[in-house]
């Protein structure tokens, strides 16, 4: 039943969400062949110019963040008006547990998530990409990787690539989660449940900046010179088991809250 | 034989008020049954908690001998109140969603009805009116052949006209051995249909009869005795 779930929890949101991904790329495109045509990398750039570029910067970097907040904007509104809404009378009656309904929203949530974050490093990379920036790119890629390397040893460094793009993803996602929670928790509130999960979000948000803090600067308080021994490993280890931790956490406070204590009045 | 739906000792409250207190109920297969009480009788609540869509703060509730469930839901055919459709579907989106997800979808019986209710399944449910759409929720429900159909209000938005088609369909479509629970203000609309009516009040149970006694024992209608019974 989980797989049907699935299926029509696409057939609800592919189509808003393949626009916000189309656009993103389609964005990216168009900024760099813009940026090529104008010839906006040249190292002596005309006044016009120059304020052609620093308008197109602002504008494109407002249009990507802009459908980076509506594609989440469309996802969490998805998820409450499907389960917490009139609609969600159907949801939660059909032949399905409470954990499947919740978690088919939350797994479709969460793909729609890692393609728009997908979207917005392919519509960046075609930016400088078509702009005439390939090879500067390809030159600071190739120096970041030999600084890598020779902080860390060549072979860990595939692997700390790999956790950094595992850590950024998942990042992206415990943020999906955390909204999917946050209104989840809201429906404890027996009135104004939408306030009640937006008081949730801003208290999480507390907490875990006090658990992050601690985390990250915690030991410089405790043992100032056993902090000082920093490795890029450890960090991104840190953050690696934090990211997942609060994944986790989120998506098991919202099934354990939907199962024990869903209220549709 | 067994009862369809059990209810023992079931108690609702929000916040501090008590929508059902200690509500027993036995419903058997084969019946229909008026669930009748003004506003805030509790009835809502009542289906809602069968329905799995409201914790009861204590008691139990047997559907077909099963606990509220996934195998309940497999067998309750349920009408909210309200429409529960995604209004971006067409009608025939919405037919193809219950026969994928309920195995007990009869197709043939759904395009039928709409046929007869002269419903396009092409159309998109925010191109109907509410009374089109309450129809075709109608149609989606008694499309299934469920044991428990629960029909909450599933007249209240029609005209008078489509009132008698729909209490058509709820006699033609439902197996003798499945039983159906209607919640309705308009009594007398539904009387003709009803084998026994349970009135609410205050969260109670205040009567459970057959219709037939209760018009041998009062010499009234249901309708006549609602109004007696809930007068203002």
């Amino acid at each position: 039943m989980l797989g049907t779930l699935i299926k029509y929890e696409f057939k609800a949101t592919w189509m808003i969400m393949t626009l916000i991904c189309g656009v993103l790329i389609g964005a990216g495109v168009v900024a760099g062949l813009v940026g090529n045509f104008l010839n906006l990398n040249s190292p002596t750039l005309t006044d016009m110019q120059e304020l052609l570029l620093t308008f197109g910067v602002i504008g494109y970097a407002m249009l990507v963040s802009s459908l980076s907040m509506l594609s989440a904007v469309f996802l969490f509104v998805h998820y409450y008006r499907s389960l917490y809404t009139p609609q969600g009378y159907l949801s939660f009656t059909l032949p399905a547990s409470i954990t499947e309904v919740v978690s088919s929203r939350i797994i479709v949530g969460c793909i729609w998530t890692l393609a728009s974050t997908l979207a917005t490093f392919f519509s960046v990379s075609f930016t400088f990409m078509l702009s005439g920036n390939f090879k500067e790119i390809v030159t600071f890629i190739d120096e970041a990787y030999a600084t890598i390397i020779e902080e860390v040893g060549a072979a860990s460094t595939n692997l700390i690539i790999f956790e950094f793009i595992l850590v950024f993803i998942l990042s992206s996602i415990s943020k999906m989660l955390m909204y999917d929670y946050s209104i989840t928790v809201g429906q404890l509130w027996s009135k104004h449940k939408i306030l009640g999960a937006v008081i949730c979000y801003f208290a999480t948000q507390f907490v875990m900046g006090i658990i992050s803090f601690t985390g990250h600067f915690g030991l410089m308080f405790a043992a100032f010179e056993s902090s000082m021994n920093f490795t890029m490993r450890g960090w991104i280890t840190k953050n690696l088991l934090y990211s997942v931790f609060l994944c986790v956490a989120f998506y098991g406070v919202a099934i354990f809250v939907s199962n024990k204590k869903l209220n549709l009045d | 034989m067994n009862n369809l739906l059990e209810i023992q000792g079931l108690s609702k409250t929000y916040d501090r008020v008590q929508a059902l207190t200690n509500v027993n109920l036995s419903i058997g297969p084969g019946h229909i049954t008026g669930l009748l009480g003004p506003n805030g009788s509790g009835k809502t609540t009542l289906i809602k908690i069968i329905c799995g869509l409201l914790q009861p703060t204590s008691g139990a509730v047997y559907v077909d001998g099963m606990p509220i469930g996934t195998e309940s839901k497999k067998v309750i055919s349920y009408l909210p109140d309200q429409t529960y459709l995604n209004d971006n579907m067409t009608v025939e989106a919405t037919i193809t969603m219950f026969r994928d997800f309920y195995a007990d979808f009869d197709m043939n019986r759904a395009y039928n009805m709409l046929t007869n209710l002269g419903i396009n399944p092409k159309f998109k449910l925010k191109t109907l009116s509410k009374g089109t759409k309450e129809k075709v929720q109608l149609i989606l429900v008694m499309s299934r052949r469920a044991k428990l159909y629960i029909l909450d209000e599933p007249i209240a938005g029609v005209d008078p006209a489509a009132r008698d088609y729909i209490l058509r369909t709820i006699i033609g479509n439902y197996d003798p051995s499945a039983s159906i629970l209607i919640s309705t203000h308009l009594i007398a609309d539904v009387e003709r249909i009803l084998d026994e009516a349970i009135f609410l009040q205050y969260g109670n149970v205040r009567l459970y009869q057959p219709i037939d006694t209760i018009r041998s024992e009062t010499g009234k209608s249901v309708d006549e005795l609602f109004r007696e019974v809930y007068r203002c």
